[in-house]
């Protein structure tokens, strides 16, 4: 079947119109109709070149097909190729896409297009291309539709548009601002935006100068995929086929210029927006996300997408993986037709933001017309309407979001989209699930400033644990709508039960030998571009960064990071003063040179801490701004007594021989000095006071960071609970650092759970283990649905819940499903969980060392060895069991049901009741030194004993004492019950002894005592107790 | 078209993982498999695709393995020719048969079959809850078996050995006429079938449980009653055997029988309450009852007595 006559491109023509203003035509077009690019434009395939021996470099093929010389025979001649990589892998990252070549950014390397005129057999040709050894994978470059809402006359529009920011006051950004403003870098897959809009503009020209606006938008940082050019504004004032209005409208939900009089404020105030312009087509898109990968994005937003029945993503999908590998948080619109979520918000590694209405409902239009459908039917976000399909993540602001517009252009009246829709020029409404993507990337802006270190897993969890309905999605709401402020609070952490104002967070330091350039950064992801994507070829120097081993992206190298993260300095994450009466922040300006000859040997990058210097850098020596990176102390005097306890002057110094700005301690003056570094240059040597990568105590935590937490900079378990200073404060889920634990809360797993989750109810885990490792000491970890949850080593009290669902932990090979090996006063609460040995297992339980074990409701079957084994190393320990199956535990003489022993006194106390121990190797033993309890139990057809206390050792000294009541031994292959060996004392009473070989025995002194009330029949031999004591 | 693209992909790029997982589908059957009415036998039984029925279940998971009810429902009659295990945790497992047999268990001489948690009835048409033909062990734990038209459980080895053990479970309703009853153990060769009943309640059968030629069944904590015929019977119709029935704890009630012992069969009683029956101890063909003097047997028809009292110790 043709890819034309498809939904995906009956959905791209209406779009396509809708874009462009043509409503009426849209609506008239009967579903079937062709789209108008069949008629006229080109027919471009993407292709996937395998990686190998005889198969020639994209390159080669490329320069192949563009000279006649096609490698593939193909039915129609392509008219032109091209690599769909607009800028192409370089220097160093060259080798190590060789050495990867399954690496998603090498296999977007080995993507390219090919061009066949309008009308070509496509089918035929993709045949032929499927057909050969080269290609792995061919699709067509269709189109995809933005996340606004369609176009069509009978769209119902308000007459009053909304005359403020109604999402951000939902979203509570105001108060999130009071915590954080944002600096982020955000990658924006759009349709380019009016460069010069003075709410996003950074400089704006006066005369021969360039005069500081403050937006947030990087010309040099952004690039058009339409055009291969960097203008990503093509002029949407006559609109010309470009759709830049959609693009500045996101983009100003993201980060219009705040506080600066005028207009708007975007979520994220001084997040730097990076603009892919594109087309919709796969490559465009592809090639976008792909640009913002490797210009250190943090964040990543697509407000369009395609319908996931489209099988052709994947050129798109390895961008995903690409963004994914990077540690990119992505958010995308699941489209506006109330249907499935559309790819890639889709994607499991895409955060699907649906849309909600001003009051807080979820969007829907009453009456609009889908393409496909004949008449009006509803229509509103996607959600997930097919169970099993991606599952909504959160949901933002979508009816009627004003932004910044492109001025002067229209995206569509007919549904209240563009620059009329508000009374100033630069602004207007627009609704669909396009707006509400971006105001979550934008919130995320603000937390990956908080702490930039933060996996893309803990921004998502950030979002969505503080969110409307955290413990209450559904398929529409998802998690519900974020509340942004207590995110950025709990993104920031906290220290003795009082919120930080503000972290310090690693200025990485890099150098290129190539570019002779010192570089530096507090973005995790625009340092792996720098190592890995640029030119340059940077490399980290300085000292290592403990507790941040690894860059997003470090392919490693023998299995260790090749370009292990290095520091020389802490800055401030944010703006707000650290503690009361700290000297004022200022920002780390960052300023890039990039050299006119895109030979990368002058390129320089430096830092500026005030809006003088931004001008000096760009107006004086053509240096860009690229974003603000973090904040230290502004300069005081006096010094040093001004200098904040812990802090050290952080110096610019110029080279210039090699033309570069270097930022470092007060400590490497002489070094830097021997370097060449020795001239002020053009500005002020001290740009301010920021805290040494120090860590005293060896905890993750450098010595300035645990002052200012007020955690011990030379202990590095402050509040002793285990867990060291650096763990608590820098791991997200965070744990404050000077109260032992985590205050208590509950963790829980399932299936649906990930163990990248902080294993919140919301965000649970996948297992036992990460759940138990989320856990403080004391707490709960529950099974929110049946599934299997994996083996576990408990180190610390715990308790392990299955209620009405199956916990179930299934251990071959060996292994033993429960080790408990924990402190001495520590309790255990193991409940309701289904263990399984497969017949390989060890041991179900093994209780090496803790101080209480309780074993309530499980089932534990099939081990080789015991199903409980509870051997303390201490010799002390106490044992609950109740109501507990324990079956087929052992092979041959080996193991057995319940074994207790200890080679010290006073050995385990064990409480039993209502076990049944059911054909085993034996149903229980106590070994030299315990005291066991036991009613209600039942051991029955277990190959040796029933029940048996024995001191093997035979010392006098040895104890062990088990009391037996109103319990079953039978059918049990030795004995019933057996005391064996000097010390050991069983006293049964209510005891029924029936079919077993022999009933009751002793052995070596050992001694039975009944109480006179014991049914001891049918067994080959009864025996008979040592004693009798009267019942009184 | 594309199916075809995927595969060139497998095949030329990642040949040997595509080459291993084959092997894995093709040889390895999964230890945990799982059933849900939202299932589909097609599906590989994993936890997101899980089966529909235990029967297509069954045939994707390992010997020794593991199936798992995800949610409630009905899950179909199965015949489990493996060791497995069939667990229900505070969901609905249900199997509802009309006609044979809801479980059949035929399986290896050392396998282990553990049903935990099913809810099992055979509307009324059905003939067995739970048949065991073959296989090392059973054990039937936390479920009800209800309204079939002869046996609850009918445990009867042909190679004359397997266990049987029952905890916390009930049967009623089972049994049409004098056909069938509620727990039949019987082994017409010797050694016979060792059973161990732990809180088994069976109420409103024909008869509640018998053990029939070879066998030894100890019971506790159970309950009998209501039954047409007898609370719990031990017999040797053949003439030939040796059953030994050790109650201990348990309560016989409202039956025509509370206790019965016929032919060369001992029944052992300790603990045990039987009141309410038309006839309390029932002796036949020279079959025993032992009592440790313990029991309370009142307000039957006919008490009966013990053929011989054993002595606690």
């Amino acid at each position: 079947m043709s890819r034309y006559s498809s939904f995906t491109a009956r959905r791209v023509l209406v779009a396509a119109l809708a874009a462009l203003g043509f409503a009426a035509s849209a609506a008239a077009s009967p579903p079937t109709s062709p789209p108008p690019q069949t008629g006229n434009d080109p027919v471009e395939l993407i292709v996937l070149l395998a990686a190998g021996p005889g198969v020639p470099t994209p390159e080669t093929f490329v320069d192949d097909v563009n000279h006649g010389r096609p490698g593939i025979p193909l039915p129609v001649p392509a008219q032109s190729a091209r690599t769909a990589l607009t800028f192409r892998a370089s220097g160093r990252s060259l080798a190590l896409l060789r050495a990867h070549p399954e690496s998603a950014a090498a296999r977007l390397e080995r993507y390219v297009v090919l061009s066949f005129p309008a009308g070509a057999n496509v089918e035929a040709i993709e045949r032929a291309l499927e057909r050969h050894p080269w290609v792995l994978l061919v699709e067509e470059n269709t189109f995809a539709s933005f996340s606004v809402t369609p176009n069509d006359p009978k769209f119902p529009v308000q007459s009053d548009p909304t005359q403020y920011q109604w999402g951000s006051h939902a979203l509570n950004l105001p108060a999130a601002w009071d915590r954080i403003e944002g600096h982020a870098y955000i990658g924006m897959a759009d349709t380019g935006l009016e460069v010069n809009h003075p709410d996003l503009r950074a400089f704006h020209l006066a005369g021969a100068s360039y005069v500081y606006d403050g937006g947030n938008f990087r010309p040099q940082l952004s690039w058009d995929f339409i055009h291969n050019d960097n203008n990503v504004d093509e002029g949407d004032g006559s609109f010309g086929g470009s759709l830049a209005g959609h693009g500045t409208h996101t983009s100003g939900i993201v980060a219009a210029t705040a506080n600066n009089g005028i207009g708007v404020a975007g979520a994220c105030w001084h997040c730097s927006l990076l603009m892919g312009r594109m087309s919709g087509s796969k490559t465009s898109v592809a090639n976008a996300i792909s640009w913002d990968a490797r210009h250190g994005a943090q964040i990543v937003n697509a407000s369009l997408g395609w319908p996931t029945n489209d099988p052709n993503l994947g050129i798109v999908l390895t961008a995903v993986a690409l963004a994914d590998d990077r540690d990119i948080a992505m958010f995308a619109s699941p489209g506006n037709d109330k249907m499935d979520i559309e790819f890639p918000a889709s994607d499991s590694r895409v955060i699907s933001v649906g849309g909600t209405e001003f009051d807080g409902s979820f969007w829907v239009e009453e009456v609009c017309p889908r393409p496909g459908y004949t008449g009006t039917i509803e229509c509103g976000s996607n959600y997930t309407v097919t169970p099993g399909t991606k599952m909504q993540d959160l949901v933002a602001p979508a009816q009627k979001v004003l932004s910044t517009f492109y001025t002067g252009a229209e995206w569509n009246t007919a549904l209240g989209c563009g620059d009329s829709t508000d009374p100033t020029p630069g602004y207007g409404l627009c609704t669909g699930t396009s707006m509400s993507a971006p105001y979550a990337a934008g919130a995320a802006g603000l937390l990956r400033s908080a702490n930039p270190l933060l996996s893309k897993g803990a921004i998502r969890s950030l979002l969505v644990n503080y969110a409307s309905r955290a413990n209450a999605w559904s398929p529409q709401f998802g998690y519900g709508l974020p509340n942004v402020a207590a995110s950025v609070t709990a993104a920031l952490g906290f220290a003795a039960s009082q919120s930080l104002p503000n972290r310090l967070t690693p200025f990485f330091s890099l150098y290129s030998s190539i570019a002779t350039d010192f570089s530096y950064t507090t973005v995790p992801q625009a340092a792996a571009a720098a190592i890995l994507d640029s030119g340059s070829a940077y490399d980290p120097t300085g000292p290592a960064v403990a507790g941040y081993p690894k860059f997003p992206g470090d392919p490693l190298c023998s299995g260790v990071p090749c370009f292990p993260p290095r520091a020389s300095v802490f800055v401030f994450a944010g703006e707000k003063p650290p503690f009361a009466g700290a000297p004022p922040l200022v920002p780390l300006y960052r300023m890039t040179f990039t050299p006119a000859d895109s030979q990368d040997v002058n390129r320089d990058v430096s830092y500026a801490t005030t809006i003088t210097e931004v001008l000096g850098f760009k107006n004086g020596f053509g240096y860009d701004l690229d974003g603000i990176e973090g904040y230290i102390y502004q300069p005081c005097t006096p010094e040093p007594s001004c200098i904040p306890a812990g802090a050290v002057r952080l110096y610019r110094r110029y080279n210039s021989t090699r033309l570069d700005y270097a930022i470092f301690p007060e400590s490497e003056l002489v070094s830097m000095a021997s370097l060449g570094y020795t001239s002020p240059g053009a500005f002020a040597e001290v740009l301010g006071y920021a805290y040494p990568n120090i860590d005293s105590d060896g905890d993750s935590l450098i010595d300035g960071f645990e002052l200012l937490m007020g955690t011990n900079p030379v202990v590095a378990d402050s509040d002793g609970d285990g867990s060291s200073d650096g763990a608590e404060a820098l791991n997200y889920p965070y744990c404050d650092p000077l109260r032992p634990g985590c205050g208590g809360s509950s963790v829980w797993v399932s299936v649906g759970g990930t163990d990248a989750n902080d294993c919140s109810r919301a965000m649970p885990c996948r297992t036992f283990a990460t759940a138990l490792a989320k856990s403080p000491p004391g707490g709960e970890i529950r099974v929110l649905d049946s599934g299997d949850f994996g083996p576990l080593t408990i180190n610390k009290a715990i308790s392990v819940v299955a209620n009405g669902v199956l916990g179930g932990i299934q251990a071959g090979g060996g292994s033993t499903a429960i080790t408990v090996n924990a402190g001495a006063g520590d309790k255990v609460v193991l409940r309701g969980l289904t263990i399984d040995g497969l017949s390989a297992g060890l041991d179900g339980i093994s209780f090496v060392a803790g101080g209480s074990l309780f074993v309530e409701s499980c089932t534990i079957n099939n081990f080789s060895r015991y199903g409980i084994d509870f051997v303390p190393t201490g010799g002390s320990g106490a044992l609950a069991v109740t109501d507990t199956v324990l079956r087929n535990n052992g092979v041959g003489a080996t193991g057995g049901g319940l074994h207790l022993l200890a080679t010290a006194a006073p050995g385990p106390v064990a409480a039993i009741d209502g076990l049944r121990s059911e054909n085993n190797v034996f149903g229980l033993k106590a070994e030299t030194y315990g005291a066991v309890t036991i009613r209600h139990s039942l051991a029955a057809s277990n190959a040796f004993s029933g029940f048996s206390a024995v001191t093997p050792g035979g010392s006098a000294s040895d104890a062990v004492r088990m009391l037996i009541e109103n319990s079953v031994a039978t059918h049990n292959g030795t004995n019933g019950v057996v005391a064996s060996g000097p010390g050991s004392t069983v006293t049964i009473s209510n005891l029924a002894v029936t079919d077993n070989q022999t009933g009751l025995i002793t052995g070596s002194n050992g001694v039975i005592v009944s109480l006179g009330n014991n049914k001891v029949s049918g067994n080959v031999t009864n025996g008979t107790p040592t004693q009798t004591v009267p019942n009184q | 078209m594309k199916e075809h693209s995927r595969f060139a992909i497998a095949v030329s790029t990642t040949g040997v993982v595509l080459f291993l997982a084959a092997s894995h589908a093709a040889l390895c059957l999964s230890a945990r498999a799982w059933v849900s009415v939202s299932g589909n036998d097609g599906n590989d039984c994993s936890r997101s695709t899980p089966c529909r029925t235990l029967t297509g279940a069954l045939a994707k998971t390992s010997s020794g393995g593991e199936i798992d009810v995800l949610d409630s429902g009905d899950f179909g009659a199965v015949t489990l020719d493996r060791a497995v295990s069939v667990v229900t945790p505070g969901v609905l497992g249900g199997l509802q048969a009309t006609s044979s047999a809801a479980i059949t268990v035929n399986a290896g001489a050392a396998d282990r079959i553990v049903l935990r948690g099913l809810t099992i009835d055979g509307l009324g048409t059905a003939q067995d809850g739970i048949v065991f033909v073959a296989g090392g062990s059973l054990y039937v734990e936390n479920c009800t078996i209800n309204n079939f038209a002869r046996y609850g459980i009918e445990f009867a080895p042909t190679s004359g050995s397997g266990k049987l053990f029952v905890t916390d479970t009930i049967v009623r309703n089972t049994g049409v006429g004098s056909i069938g009853g509620g727990v039949h153990m019987i082994s017409t060769v010797a050694p016979g079938f060792i059973a161990s009943l732990d809180g088994l309640r069976t109420e409103n059968n024909t008869f509640g449980l018998k053990a029939e030629t070879w066998g030894v069944v100890t019971v506790r904590n159970s309950l009998s009653a209501n039954n047409a015929f007898s609370g719990m019977t031990a017999v040797t119709p053949l003439g030939t055997g040796d059953v030994r029935l050790f109650v201990e704890n348990s309560v016989s009630t409202n039956n025509l029988y509370g206790v019965i012992s016929s032919g060369t069969s001992v029944a052992i009683i300790s603990n045990m309450a039987i009141t309410s029956n038309t006839t309390g101890l029932g002796i036949s063909n020279g079959g025993l009852i032992q009592s440790f003097g313990n029991n309370k047997i009142y307000a039957n028809g006919t008490n009966g007595a013990p053929t011989a009292t054993v002595p606690q110790i």
